[in-house]
């Protein structure tokens, strides 16, 4: 029986993963090798384990779930604009920090996340792109003071969820997409 | 008289109906004897055919295209709550289910094909219980902690005598996917998607 991962995000357009790609090259530069380095631009919604049924080769309870989710999803969720407002940080404790892009929270906006979370099953949800994540607090010190001085504005159309996967236990493997379930685009106009 | 009466539940996978006999089992060690300690878990939302009885004659078949439609659906229980029995004396425990948003359209889709149940959905372990039963065995379900998270891959129709418990008369799988979903339910969706006006841009589906 074969464990997989299995990561929902919002995926932005290449515009945008080359933005943040920037950035992230720009930290590499001045604090070398960070996790996520070279990983696609992406808000994380969740994150779950399941196994692989063998016969079927579909998760035994994201397949399902998802089949459903999708049904709802394409007609009850609308395709968003969402706005980057800079950036900020999370502490993990004294030593460790994660700098990301801002997502601007306004009530419409807000509203819209708590419709995907409630529907996913999300028991937190922080909306927010991850430049360099988990770094210590030295190597924040000496990115965060260039992070004050840029003045980055963006949006972008949020027009679906992505579901990618990965083998558990081959270390080596990467996230591939597993499904791609498209926001309604009808209503918006409606 | 020992007509026969049908009753639409949903099958339990293999470990989680483990688990609840356990806990029958448990329950019985408390209180002793108990009506339908030996009966077979599964989840019911009192749902039973709107039709009299020889309407079904063929075996409920007019069900099966959409159901097999379906996809299977994940419910999580989420701990033991209790009720009140129509004749105000007896009480029941169940284990409670968590209902998530897509747990309620899943429903919503089930009950367009097989009719409406009366009750939310839960999975009895104790019934018919006499107060003093009830409030021996409360405080111990009370107490004690059960999350799971489970695929229901079956629709089942059980055929209960009056006299003589239930037995499994048909089942149906769920093993549609978001496609065949998308292709069965579109008439069910133009019919419902016209009485719904866009509340906040933010639609309901039912």
């Amino acid at each position: 029986m074969s464990l997989k991962y299995y990561l929902t995000v919002l995926s932005p357009p290449d515009r945008i993963d080359q933005k943040i790609n920037a950035f992230k090259k720009a930290c590499f530069n001045r604090i070398g090798n960070f996790q996520g380095m070279s990983s696609r631009a992406h808000i994380t919604l969740d994150i779950n384990s399941d196994e692989v049924d063998p016969g079927s080769q579909k998760p035994k309870l994201i397949g399902p779930f998802y089949d459903m989710v999708d049904f709802i999803i394409r007609r009850t969720i609308i395709v968003h604009n969402i706005r980057i407002t800079g950036f900020n940080f999370f502490s993990h404790g004294p030593a460790f920090r994660t700098i990301y892009a801002e997502i601007e929270l306004d009530k419409e906006t807000s509203d819209w996340f708590t419709a995907i979370k409630d529907l996913l099953m999300i028991k937190k949800l922080h909306p927010h792109i991850t430049i360099a994540r988990k770094i210590p607090v030295e190597a924040f010190n000496t990115l965060w003071p260039y992070f004050v001085k840029i003045n980055y504005k963006d949006e972008f159309l949020a027009d679906g969820i992505t579901v990618l996967e990965k083998e558990a236990d081959t270390k080596f493997d990467s996230y591939k997409v597993y499904k791609k379930i498209p926001f309604d685009r009808n209503l918006a106009v409606a | 008289m020992n007509s026969p009466f049908f009753h639409f539940v949903l099958s339990l996978p293999d470990h989680v109906n483990t688990e609840i006999v356990k806990l029958k089992n448990e329950a019985r060690r408390v209180i002793g004897d108990y009506p339908g300690m030996g009966s077979k878990p599964h989840i019911t939302t009192n749902n039973y055919p709107k039709h009299p009885v020889h309407v079904h004659d063929h075996g409920f078949s007019m069900f099966e295209r959409r159901l097999t439609a379906l996809p299977a659906v994940v419910f999580e229980i989420d701990s033991f709550d209790c009720f009140n029995e129509n004749n105000g004396y007896n009480k029941t425990i169940y284990a409670k289910i968590k209902m998530s948003d897509h747990n309620t359209y899943w429903l919503k889709l089930l009950w367009d094909i097989v009719g409406k149940g009366s009750g939310t959905p839960h999975i009895t372990i104790a019934r018919r219980l006499t107060p003093d039963q009830f409030n021996l065995l409360w405080p111990y379900f009370q107490k004690k902690e059960l999350k799971k998270k489970f695929v229901v891959s079956k629709f089942t129709i059980l055929k209960n005598l009056v006299n003589s418990g239930s037995s499994v008369y048909r089942e149906f799988e769920f093993k549609g996917s978001a496609d065949s979903l998308n292709s069965v339910y579109q008439n069910y969706l133009m019919r419902h998607v016209k009485n719904t006006a866009a509340v906040n841009k933010q639609t309901s589906l039912f």
